[in-house]
């Protein structure tokens, strides 16, 4: 969290959270853990470590500065690097290089479009699953990192929402186009 | 180096004219998006020519059951998109300029957007 929070100078609460959820979900899916050990709930608005809230209490002031701001109709925390820091983060090589990635590619977004691309992971997606099944929002309930292909492939299936005919249509329409794709792929092997 | 989840932009057709295919940045409306799925060991393979990927479209409001929705940035998409899991096409590794160092690299996806694509490519071939 403290790595994030030097690298992009202010950042608010819920683009912090989402931006460490996709880190971790990034490290585990490449190495079989996550950077921060946290355990992600689903939330409203996407997941969250509640682990996060009481470990900014405990930096406010030195490592980290805690400030409000309005955001949109409410009121949000801001996270600063602080001005007395008594440690440094303390990251491998690969959860910098994750860190680094997410970050960067998070950098120009608002919070709720982190937000909205939390919603199309996996973990999520199995959460969203359960609760179209059980007709009810399953708030606090843990994210799952871990679950097989099988299980994945069917959180993954998307619910249509254009018609069985213009879907039809569109595919089609997309297969006559990738046919120059593999024309020109054979042709090219021919000329080796 | 070609890596799994890497995108590319790749001009269609590649064939006719045959320099079109050779152009870095050929026009948006001539070109398609890939997101690649071969395994790491075939993407650094140099005896492997070819590798497979699956065509992107921004027509998010046709997503069904084999389409994986890649948010931007991720992948390097400008818009909300769909890599269609339905449409697997073989890419000659020399159309691609062959690297994520090259001019057609977009970005690469998440490593779970990936593993939702795998996942919906196996249940697709029942394994």
């Amino acid at each position: 969290m403290l790595y994030v929070i030097e690298q992009l100078g202010e950042v608010g609460v819920m683009k912090l959270e989402k931006i460490l959820y996709l880190a971790d979900l990034e490290h585990y899916q490449r190495y079989g853990r996550k950077i921060t050990g946290a355990r992600w709930v689903r939330q409203r608005l996407g997941p969250v470590a509640k682990s996060v809230l009481p470990s900014t209490r405990m930096m406010d002031g030195q490592e980290i500065s805690v400030s409000k701001a309005r955001v949109g109709d409410y009121t949000s925390d801001v996270y600063r690097p602080g001005p007395q820091p008594r440690f440094h983060p303390q990251l491998t090589t690969s959860e910098r290089a994750v860190l680094d990635q997410i970050i960067e590619l998070t950098r120009s977004i608002s919070a709720t479009d982190a937000a909205r691309i939390t919603y199309e992971t996996t973990p999520m997606l199995a959460r969203l699953e359960i609760e179209r099944r059980e007709g009810r929002e399953l708030l606090n309930e843990a994210l799952s990192f871990s679950r097989t292909d099988a299980e994945t492939a069917r959180v993954s299936q998307r619910q249509p929402t254009a018609s069985e005919n213009d879907r039809r249509a569109f595919k089609r329409a997309e297969l006559a186009r990738v046919g120059d794709l593999v024309e020109a792929s054979v042709a090219r092997s021919a000329e080796r | 180096m070609i890596e799994p989840g890497a995108v590319f932009e790749i001009p269609a057709p590649l064939a006719a004219p045959p320099q079109r295919s050779h152009q870095d940045n050929p026009p948006e409306r001539q070109s398609r998006w890939v997101v690649v799925v071969s395994s790491q060991t075939d993407c650094e393979d140099p005896g492997c020519m070819n590798v497979l990927s699956v065509l992107l479209s921004t027509r998010i409001d046709l997503a069904g059951p084999f389409d994986v929705v890649v948010l931007p940035p991720f992948g390097g998409v400008r818009r909300p998109s769909i890599a269609q899991t339905d449409i697997v096409v073989t890419i000659d590794k020399r159309d691609i300029s062959g690297s994520i160092n090259g001019p057609r690299y977009r970005g690469t996806v998440l490593a779970d957007t990936l593993l939702q694509i795998k996942a919906l490519l196996k249940a697709r071939i029942d394994v």
